[in-house]
């Protein structure tokens, strides 16, 4: 008899993910090694708290990794408090210099899972008024910011910008309670388009990031306006459909209610196996270079270890094009992607060097 | 003395995150955090410097709908007091704390009760969460630049 295949970590994890943004989450049917295989890379990932709240008061909650996930829920649950507190902060600071901030992604996501601190909190991300982005930035790295979180007010504005600009994007925008105050967050279809394409920018290696998506997917009410979604442009709409296609395939994300467009589009294959892939190294480490590749040029026993670290993987070279998500060949994308990312890193250090 | 010994609890400079079967409290000027399951919240919260050890027991008791003798309440005070947890200018008196160890009250106490034994642990930081997206251009502070993804400060 042939003995059972043996899964692969990344396959592990989507097992280990499948349902648990959920409040009540599926039972998880994982043995204790296979949980102490992937827990190293849930606690990495910023997983581990959602991977907690599917083993909990299951047997595997006795396994000794368990344990390793509890510790990561409990240091997670803490760290939201104390980023609920810099959120507050930093809206305060932005409102008493007359700019009224929108907040995205980690913080805005994690409103959608059972627990705030279920998911970790990471940056705080905002967004302001394009003619306010000086004066926010001014304030919030001046003397009066406290705390520590790193604040991000650059994102992908085409990402952001659905219909209408961004006057329709504040309009779409809602109050959300917080500690004796209100703060704001993108509109619930901004959010999902928003975290669909910003996945997709980083080639969707942290598992997180799906679990957001179909949080998202499961808490639309029936009024959601799947237009503002997914847009006018063909490329963008192919990009959300296939994000979409992706929670539901590898995290069982239900589809119930969505319209049929949605329904039907289906992530390629190579786009699922690319996103397992990807989720083998879940860290935002595993995709830094190790060193600027000025630096890594001047030695040339590391400059061709940097210049193949630095081919594309499919996702991101496609993305980077502005090409659809289909079944074409990639290896042409990763070959044209990476010659322009080489002739713009050799113009910059022509520039510099003149 | 001892019993007239009213414990308070220190409150200021900690966060506090009930969860559903036990509350997190993080210490913002020693960095440290605490796990206090059901029974150590409970007599942690009663600690307003009004109560007595002997009422914290009758109204932890009612809470868990279940008689609650004054050991529990002390060793609960003991974990809080060795986690600093307890105001700093609250004196205990000694004996009391002492009284019994955690075995000895299990044994005393029984299997059933033995599930209301206060428990205060601390809470280890996993590996950092790299939960950061990478910087760019335009996000680092001032004095530092983004340096393959990460700020870096100027001239690194």
């Amino acid at each position: 008899m042939r003995a059972a295949k043996r899964k692969t970590a990344s396959a592990l994890l989507a097992e280990a993910l499948a349902g648990s943004w959920r409040a009540l989450p599926p039972e998880l049917e994982l043995a204790c090694e296979e949980l102490a295989r992937i827990a190293p890379l849930l606690v990495d990932s910023g997983a581990a708290a959602l991977a907690w709240w599917k083993v909990r008061g299951s047997s595997l909650q006795d396994c000794e990794a368990a344990e390793t996930l509890r510790q990561s829920y409990r240091w997670q649950a803490l760290q939201s408090a104390l980023q609920e507190w810099e959120v507050k902060h930093v809206f305060a600071l932005l409102r008493s210099a007359g700019v009224e901030p929108v907040l995205l992604k980690g913080w805005a996501a994690a409103e959608l899972y059972p627990e705030r601190g279920l998911r970790p909190p990471g940056d705080i991300d905002l967004c302001v008024r394009p003619g306010q982005y000086d004066e926010a930035r001014t304030v919030l790295w001046g003397p009066e910011r406290l705390g520590t979180s790193v604040t991000d007010l650059k994102h992908d504005r085409t990402a952001l910008s659905g219909a209408g600009g961004w006057d329709a994007l504040y309009a779409r925008s809602r109050l959300v309670a917080l500690n004796g105050t209100h703060v704001r967050v993108l509109g619930h279809e901004d959010q999902l388009r928003f975290i669909c394409l910003h996945l997709l920018r980083h080639s969707a290696y942290r598992p997180l990031w799906l679990c957001d998506v179909a949080a998202a997917l499961e808490s639309a009410s029936a009024d959601f306006d799947w237009k503002i979604v997914l847009g006018d442009d063909a490329l963008r709409r192919n990009w959300v459909t296939c994000v979409i296609d992706l929670a539901r395939c590898l995290l069982g994300a239900r589809h119930e209610g969505l319209p049929e467009e949605v329904k039907t589009a289906r992530a390629p294959p190579w786009l699922v196996a690319e996103v397992l892939r990807q989720w083998e190294r879940p860290t935002t480490a595993d995709h830094l270079p190790r060193e600027l590749m000025a630096v890594s040029l001047r030695r040339p026993r590391r400059a061709l270890p940097a210049l193949v670290g630095r081919w594309p993987d499919p996702i991101k070279a496609v993305v980077g094009l502005s090409l659809p998500l289909d079944e074409r060949a990639r290896l042409p994308s990763q070959l044209k992607f990476y010659v322009i990312q080489s002739a713009a890193f050799l113009k910059r250090s022509f520039r510099r060097s003149k | 003395m001892a019993e007239h010994y009213r414990p308070r609890a220190k409150r200021s400079k900690l966060v506090v995150r009930a969860l559903a079967d036990e509350t997190l409290v993080y210490e913002v000027e020693g960095h440290r955090a605490h796990c206090l399951n059901r029974t150590a919240a409970l007599v942690w919260a009663l600690c307003d410097g009004e109560n007595t050890v002997a009422r914290i027991a009758e109204k932890v008791g009612e809470r868990l709908s279940a008689r609650v003798p004054e050991e529990v309440v002390r060793l609960a005070l003991e974990q809080l007091n060795d986690r600093g947890l307890l105001a700093p200018g609250d004196v205990q008196p000694a004996p009391a704390l002492n009284l019994v160890s955690r075995r000895t009250m299990m044994r005393r106490l029984g299997l059933a009760a033995a599930v209301a034994l206060p428990l205060v642990t601390s809470i280890i930081s996993p590996t950092p969460v790299m939960a950061q997206s990478p910087c760019n251009e335009t996000s680092c502070p001032p004095g530092t630049t983004c340096q393959a993804g990460v700020c870096e400060p100027e001239g690194a």
